[in-house]
This record gives C-alpha cells, sequence and structure tokens, in this order.
C-alpha cells in the first residue's frame, strides 16, 4: 500500500504541474499584448504596435495540449521509482528549469484559433529573418 | 499530387432534383406550391452602419487603415429563392469586398428553419468601396471589421433571404447574354476575359415583377483607390437603373474576375472623377443588359440540381495563416500537408438549372484556369490544371457561368505556371517578372495549389450530379 500511495503522490503531483503549466500557458497567450506591451516606451513604438496586435488574442480560442499533462505524469510514475535525490536545493532547480520548460512547451504546442504557436513560428520567422 | 486533393471529399452529392421527383412534390405541397415549374422570389435589405459604434468602418480592397468618411450609396443584401417545384436554393449577393465561410456558417446557420430550403449560398460582389468584411484592411496586423456592421451585414443577409423564400412564386426562367466591347482592363499577362455579360431573368406567371441576375467579369471598383465613401460601386447602380427601367429587380453576380478584370476608366480626371466613372460603367453596362431582347433568350426547363464539394487547400500563405492566428479571419483551417502544415477547408458548389450550370467559386479565379486559352508563364516549373471549360465538356455540360466570391474567399486563384512570389519575403511583398509584369495577386492568394484544388472540386462535383441524375432516372 506503501509504494501504491508513492506513486499515487507522484502522479497526483506532477498532473497538477502540468495543470498549472498548461493554466499559465494561456495566461502568457491571452495576455500577451500586455506583457509585450510592458516593452514599450511610447505609444507609437513596436513593442506599442505589437502589443496592439496581440492584444486581439485576449478573445482568442484556445486549445491546449492535454498529452503533456499525460506524458509529465508519466514521467512522474517513471521517477517516483528512482532513488531521492540527495540535495534539495539541485531537486527544487531542476524542479524549477522543468517546469518552465513544460509551459515553453505548453504554449508552443497550444492551438490559438485553430493554429499552433509552433506551427505559426516556424512559418514566419525565415521571413522575419530576410525582412529585418 | 497535393495532398489538398487525396482529401476532396464529396460531402453532398444531389441535394433534390427534377421536378416531379416524390421528395419535390412533398415539399412543394407542403409550400402550398404548383408541382411542377419555376419558382422564385426576390428580397433585399440594406446595410446600415451603426452612427453609435466606437469602432472605426475601414473600406476594403486597397490599402490599409483607411476610414469611410462619406456615404454614396449604402451597401445591400440582395437575395434570391429558386426552386423547380422541390426544394428551393437561396443565393443571398452581399454589397461587399469579401466573406469568408466563418460568417457564411452565420448565415446559414441564421436560415437552417426555411423550409423546403435545400441550400444556402452567399456570395459578396466585391465591392471595392465597401466597408471590411474580412478583417484585413485594418491597420496591419489588427482586424479591420466593425463588429456592428457585420452584424448589420448579417441581419440584412438573413432578412433579404427570408423575403425571397417567403414571396416565391411561379414564373419561368430565361437565360440571355450580350458581349459588350471596351469594358474592360486586364492589368495582368495575358489578356483573357470573358466580355459578355450574362442575364438570368425569372419571369413571374403573375405579371409582376420579375428578377433579373446580371453576371459580369469584372471587379466592382470602378471608383478605384482613392475613394473613401462608402457604396456598391457600379454594380449597385446598374441593378438600380435595370430595375428603374424595366420594374424588375437586378442582382450583381461577378464572375472570373481574378488576373485581374477590371473596367477601364471612362473619365480623365481621375480621382476627382469618380463618381462619373463609376455612373458611366454602370449606365454602358445597363444598356448591354437592357440590349438582351427576350426573343433571343434561352427558356430553361424546369428541372434543378445541386452539388457540393467540399475539400483543402494547402494554405502556403503564412500571412493569412497569421490572420487566421489572431482570429481576424474566420475561414476553416485544418492540418494538412503545405508550406505552413495548415489548410483551407472550403466549398465549390454547382447549381444544374436544365443544362446551364451556376458554379459557385470560393475565390477570385483567373479566367485562363476557366477558357485555357492562354496562360502567363513566370513559373515554368508549374503545371496548369485543366481549364473548367475542358473539365465541364467532358461531363456534357456545354454552358456555365462561373459566381466569384462565394460561399468562402481564397483570393486569388492563380495558374500555377504564372505563380511568382517574392523571394526574400514570398506572400509579404509583390513581385516582378521579366516582362516586368506586376505579380501582387499572389500576396493575396492561398498558393500555388489552389488552381488544381478548384479543378478538382468542379470535375467532382460534376461527378456528383452525373451519379445523382442516374439515380433520379431511376426514380422515374
Amino acid at each position: 500500500m506503501k509504494a501504491i500511495g508513492k506513486y499515487v503522490r507522484a502522479l497526483t503531483g506532477c498532473e497538477a504541474v502540468a495543470l498549472l503549466a498548461l493554466a499559465l500557458s494561456r495566461w502568457f497567450i491571452r495576455n500577451a499584448g500586455q506583457i509585450v506591451g510592458a516593452f514599450a516606451r511610447s505609444e507609437n513604438d513596436a513593442p506599442a504596435y505589437a502589443a496592439r496586435v496581440l492584444e486581439q488574442l485576449r478573445r482568442a480560442e484556445i486549445a491546449s495540449p492535454w498529452l503533456l499533462v499525460v506524458l509529465f505524469g508519466a514521467l512522474g510514475l517513471w521517477r517516483s521509482g528512482a532513488r531521492r535525490a540527495r540535495r534539495r536545493a539541485g531537486y527544487i532547480l531542476c524542479g524549477a528549469a522543468l517546469f518552465a520548460l513544460l509551459v515553453v512547451l505548453a504554449v508552443l504546442m497550444s492551438e490559438v484559433n485553430s493554429i499552433r504557436v509552433a506551427e505559426l513560428l516556424r512559418s514566419l520567422l525565415p521571413m522575419l529573418r530576410e525582412l529585418t | 499530387m497535393f495532398w489538398g486533393k487525396s482529401l476532396m471529399v464529396i460531402l453532398a452529392a444531389l441535394v433534390f432534383c427534377c421536378a416531379g421527383a416524390a421528395h419535390g412534390r412533398a415539399t412543394a405541397d407542403e409550400t402550398g406550391l404548383p408541382g411542377d415549374g419555376w419558382h422564385f422570389g426576390f428580397g433585399k435589405r440594406q446595410i446600415l452602419p451603426d452612427a453609435d459604434s466606437d469602432q472605426p468602418l475601414y473600406i476594403a480592397g486597397y490599402h490599409n487603415g483607411v476610414e469611410i468618411t462619406d456615404v454614396l450609396d449604402y451597401c445591400e443584401a440582395r437575395a434570391v429563392w429558386l426552386d423547380a417545384g422541390g426544394d428551393g436554393v437561396l443565393l443571398i449577393g452581399v454589397d461587399c469586398v469579401a466573406l469568408d465561410s466563418g460568417v457564411v456558417a452565420k448565415i446559414r446557420a441564421a436560415l437552417a428553419d426555411v423550409p423546403g430550403c435545400a441550400s444556402v449560398n452567399v456570395y459578396a460582389t466585391h465591392t471595392h468601396a465597401g466597408a471590411d468584411t474580412l478583417g484585413l484592411w485594418g491597420p496591419v496586423g489588427i482586424d479591420g471589421k466593425n463588429g456592428a456592421y457585420m452584424a448589420s451585414l448579417i441581419d440584412a443577409a438573413v432578412g433579404a433571404a427570408r423575403e425571397a423564400a417567403a414571396g416565391r412564386r411561379a414564373g419561368t426562367l430565361r437565360i440571355g447574354q450580350v458581349k459588350t466591347q471596351g469594358m474592360y482592363r486586364d492589368s495582368r499577362f495575358p489578356t483573357v476575359y470573358d466580355e459578355n455579360l450574362y442575364q438570368l431573368r425569372a419571369v413571374p406567371a403573375d405579371g409582376g415583377a420579375g428578377v433579373r441576375m446580371l453576371f459580369y467579369g469584372a471587379h466592382a471598383e470602378s471608383l478605384r483607390g482613392d475613394n473613401t465613401r462608402l457604396s456598391r460601386d457600379y454594380p449597385g447602380r446598374l441593378c438600380d437603373r435595370v430595375a428603374q427601367e424595366t420594374g424588375d429587380e437586378a442582382m450583381f453576380l461577378p464572375g472570373a474576375i481574378g488576373g485581374l478584370i477590371m473596367t477601364r476608366e471612362f473619365v480623365a480626371n481621375m480621382p476627382a472623377g469618380a463618381e462619373r466613372n463609376m455612373a458611366i460603367t454602370a449606365d454602358r453596362l445597363t444598356d448591354y443588359a437592357l440590349s438582351i431582347a427576350p426573343e433571343s433568350e434561352r427558356v430553361l426547363a424546369p428541372r434543378m440540381a445541386l452539388s457540393s464539394q467540399t475539400f483543402v487547400v494547402p494554405l502556403d500563405n503564412p500571412v493569412f495563416m497569421s490572420y487566421r492566428f489572431l482570429g481576424i479571419l474566420s475561414s476553416d483551417a485544418v492540418s494538412a500537408r503545405s508550406a505552413t502544415g495548415y489548410g483551407v477547408r472550403t466549398e465549390l458548389s454547382v447549381l444544374m438549372l436544365d443544362d446551364l450550370a451556376l458554379t459557385l467559386i470560393p475565390g477570385e479565379l483567373f479566367p485562363e484556369l476557366v477558357t485555357g486559352e492562354a496562360y502567363g508563364d513566370a513559373n515554368p516549373d508549374g503545371v496548369n490544371p485543366r481549364p473548367l471549360r475542358e473539365i465541364a465538356a467532358a461531363h456534357g455540360i456545354g454552358e456555365f457561368l462561373i459566381v466569384g466570391l462565394a460561399n468562402d474567399e481564397l483570393g486569388y486563384i492563380v495558374p500555377p505556371s504564372d505563380f511568382l512570389l517574392n523571394e526574400q519575403a514570398p506572400y509579404l511583398k509583390r513581385t516582378m517578372d521579366r516582362r516586368g509584369e506586376d505579380h501582387y495577386e499572389e500576396t493575396n492568394s492561398v498558393g500555388p495549389a489552389c488552381a488544381a484544388c478548384i479543378a478538382d472540386a468542379f470535375d467532382a462535383a460534376l461527378a456528383g450530379l452525373e451519379a445523382a441524375t442516374d439515380e433520379e432516372r431511376s426514380i422515374r
């Protein structure tokens, strides 16, 4: 029972972390305009304009990558079988980095108005590189 | 060759068939109409801007971020109901630059309860003096649609359609045509266009006002790009004048207008003479329309069938993709093999009126893709699909008319052999070919695969009609 409890705890914890990452990714997408707008120095500079464009995402239909939650849960189950990390600080640091990575992945894999963010960046970046 | 082709699916073949079929009789009885013969109805509504709206009203078709400053004439939605004794179709023409499938879906949903209506089809007259109804003409990257105007547009389309459906009456249907001369300007090599003005005329049995559907293959931009006044452009005045002269109602349907076909400038002092230019254009076309003698018209037998194809066109244009991402375009984006990884799910329909095929194309088709008579050759690697005329002939269809910008807007449908992109910024900046020809249209297209998808969908739609006709014969 104790062993099962360990797995249940690991699974629940990982799922909760993954769900939090998904929620954060949705918040980032919806508030992308506000975030970019924070870098604006005047009402007419490029960040201010980009903020106006991205502000339209506030009403976007977002489909989150639920597969990430499943995969992260599986990772938690696998890790729960491994030895506990000896250094707590290192463990927290790795955990934070992993969480940040999870949020970035969740943003990239989200479908905004039926278009995946990663696909949009893949299509636009070469063009933007040529133009700048 | 393209994934879009392999995805082509027949969603609906024959929706309804010849008058006298068992299903047709049942519907005719329900609506209290005679079992055989043509029935038609007409309705129209103005699309009024909301003076209290705090959103700007941008003019569509030319430059970004230009607001409408005045009103020359209000845009309208005009609708016609057609049936041959069975279920009917609604054809709704909206004075606007274009409508994507998301807006069409809203109009269809609002008309889902119209009894006996097998199909609702919505097209744009493509006026370049109308409000932005796609969202592409606001400041770059920002939705140019005015929410209140879009609501008014949908209300007008629905109201006109309901009026048309409710006011249906018996009559005959006739097709006539006249060749226009000195009207066109083709701004891109090669010079290919259909100079005919076609008139599909519904004549009521009760001697009242009829309906004239006028098909012409030229952009509605006789007011040109400096105009900032809201207007239906020449199609509006053409319909009004035909109505004045004949007592019939009229509606305008754009043909194959890509590549880029517009009417000539008839005044020397543009932009000051824009309104005069529009009046001359419309009045000349009115004279042509009125010159179609009744005895030259061909009477169409009351037989009607519809075949619709839903298919996916590869979306190679990352700018269109970005506008979909931002929620500006509401077209149906799906995963597909293309430069962006996405495609646009769209539809093409063929409405058979006796032996005349009305082909509803979701975009601005280059006329050479219809006739096959001459193509540009800026892209030697591009392989053009079979021209639509050849495909139609292979299915035994001699006469067909194009209704452009119908049920969706894919932008320009460019022959692959002439599809040339700017190397540095494809789809973002235009480019010139070795002849010095401007390849602007490519920036407003989904990609080079579109032409082949349209040809395949047309082929499949006609094949669907043939299969259904066989089925119909077996019922009889």
